[in-house]
């Protein structure tokens, strides 16, 4: 069964098996993208017996697939319904769903006998041909020819009252999906001219905070001007985030590649450090070695921006005459490099310390202290520390009133294992 | 070093490129696939950055993504092996695989720092012993 189209398509999915729970017959779809493949929603065990008999022979099973993908391909061409017969002598159903002209998919369904059809002679004679094929004991014959007679009986009006109910049914499905789509293209399409305007903005921002340092004119002007500049920078960053956040801008695919680490922890430094400055929170990077780590640059980013957003996110603000600190510790521990987190601020509870990678959760101490956010953060970042061969787990300890230390421990395999799960992620 | 930049936005995005070229990098600005096919430049250049959305926009074997055939041309036909970065707003994701066979030697996605974009070349230049002359250091923490 395809699985490329079925994250989304899960209403689909529920009402096709309960219309293939009612009439009791199998029902398969065929779509462009789930080309060789013919989805069904009937177990197994319920398809008629005879069907079950000839799946039995690896000959008939192949027989009857190629036969589907075959009848499919046709009408998916045509976009003209069919009722033909299979190469068993089983009646089988197949109707194109049509939006705007497009056929978007082929349903069919069958197993079935067609009660005063024009081919139930044929149907018949691909019956015999079928036993003579297949069988290899009398018993086989003798299954297929009572299996045969049992098929269930259809007439015309039954036929057309469960295609139109069908057609019904997927035409306004897909329709709902063409819409969807549409609006997907023109989120895109914003998203897309978004980041085109941003880039001459995003460059210009950090050209023009880098100007600013390297200055050697000293002037009031200039030195009001350069927070100024970071400000903007920090600014047009989190913009930049935000914008490919919306976009869904994570690739599905990881590439690894050996990079520093170093410079992920810059770039979340950089782009949360207006918050960490506003909150009179210092981060404090101590990273040892730095070397260099097979990893996938957008994708632990992405997990790296998290944590040190978190790190922020829930610490105590400093004051005027002190600050807060966030610390980012980096070392070689054998072949891994381990990442700490610390801060100083809103707890976890220890019960709680497993549950906070889950998506959505939001600790009990977080939720008195309020913190916006949507509880995804740690979850995403400990999938894509997964997904290279990582781990993550979590402290928290109380301190003084109502402070806590956590920390947040990264361990990454310098390089990735080559093994099966390494091919996975590089697919 | 020179580095050929092909891309039609080159205008409004030209200050992508002030560190490299602050590093003492000459950038040759290319705007369409002809004037890429046309240009002695790319022979003799140390690195190629490259949209592949370019004008003339749809192209019969890549649709949207004519850069695409443009890298296939300039590899296949015109035995251009300099290295390429590809610097475009599109996700990676979608055009690697068509890229695969042409020897791309990094990603960057548009929007992106200027220090994002020269950390990338003085890698790429780095890896095929080219380095910059005298290169600005390391942008420092904000």
């Amino acid at each position: 069964m395809s699985t490329s189209w079925i994250p989304g398509h899960k209403a689909q999915l529920a009402i096709l098996k309960a219309f293939a729970q009612f009439i009791k017959r199998a029902i398969g779809l065929f779509e462009p993208t789930n080309d060789d493949e013919i989805w069904e929603t009937l177990p197994f065990e319920e398809f008629e017996s005879y069907c079950r008999k000839i799946y039995e022979f690896s000959e008939g099973k192949r027989l009857c697939q190629k036969d589907h993908i075959e009848r499919a391909r046709r009408v998916m061409e045509s976009g003209v319904e069919e009722l033909t017969l299979c190469h068993a002598g089983v009646f089988n159903q197949a109707l194109p769903i049509i939006v705007d002209g497009d056929v978007k998919a082929v349903l069919m369904y069958g197993q079935l006998w067609a009660v005063g059809n024009d081919c139930c002679a044929e149907a018949r004679e691909r019956h015999e041909r079928t036993i003579a094929r297949l069988r290899q004991t009398e018993n086989d014959e003798l299954e297929l020819r009572v299996y045969y007679d049992e098929i269930k009986r259809f007439s015309a009006n039954d036929l057309d009252t469960l295609n139109q109910q069908l057609s019904l049914l997927q035409h306004s499905y897909y329709e709902m999906l063409s819409e969807e789509q549409a609006r997907i293209k023109q989120a895109d399409g914003i998203i897309h001219e978004l980041q085109i305007r941003l880039q001459p903005i995003l460059a210009e921002a950090e050209n023009l905070y880098y100007d600013l340092r390297r200055t050697s004119i000293e002037c009031p002007a200039v030195e009001s001007l350069s927070p100024v500049a970071k400000e903007l920078l920090n600014s047009v960053l989190m913009l930049r985030t935000l914008v490919r956040n919306f976009g869904n801008f994570m690739p599905e695919d990881y590439q690894f590649k050996t990079c520093s680490v170093g410079g992920l922890i810059e770039r979340a430094i950089t782009v949360y450090g207006s918050e960490a400055k506003r909150k009179r929170v210092a981060i404090s990077p101590q990273l040892e070695g730095l070397p260099k780590v097979e990893l996938s640059r957008d994708h632990l980013q992405e997990a790296i921006n998290n944590l040190v957003h978190n790190a922020i996110k829930y610490s105590f603000s400093g004051a005027s005459d002190h600050y807060r600190y966030v610390e980012i510790d980096g070392e070689v521990v054998k072949s891994d490099y381990k990442l700490t987190f610390s801060n100083y601020g809103v707890g976890i509870l220890p019960e709680e310390l497993d549950r906070i990678f889950e998506p959505g959760y939001k600790g009990e101490l977080t939720r008195k202290e309020y913190r916006s956010g949507a509880g995804m953060g740690l979850a995403i970042a400990k999938e894509i520390i997964e997904r290279h061969q990582g781990t993550i787990e979590a402290r928290s300890v109380k301190t003084d009133g109502d402070a806590y230390v956590n920390t947040f421990i990264v361990r990454l395999p310098l390089e990735q294992a080559k093994g099966e799960k390494y091919e996975d992620c590089m697919d | 070093m020179k580095i050929a930049w092909i891309d039609d936005d080159i205008e409004v995005i030209r200050s992508v490129v002030k560190p490299l070229e602050q590093d003492g990098h000459q950038i040759i600005p290319i705007r369409t696939v002809q004037q890429a096919l046309d240009s002695e430049d790319l022979h003799t250049c140390a690195l190629i950055l490259m949209d592949v959305i370019l004008p003339p926009g749809c192209d019969k074997d890549f649709g949207y993504y004519s850069g695409t055939s443009l890298l296939r041309m300039l590899r296949e036909e015109h035995k251009i092996m300099t290295p390429v970065i590809v610097f475009s707003v599109t996700d990676r994701s979608k055009v690697e695989e068509r890229l695969a066979s042409w020897n791309v030697a990094d990603y960057v996605r548009k929007p992106a720092l200027p220090s994002e974009l020269k950390e990338v070349v003085d890698a790429v230049l780095a890896a095929q012993g080219n380095s910059g002359d005298g290169g600005s250091p390391t942008p420092e923490l904000l």
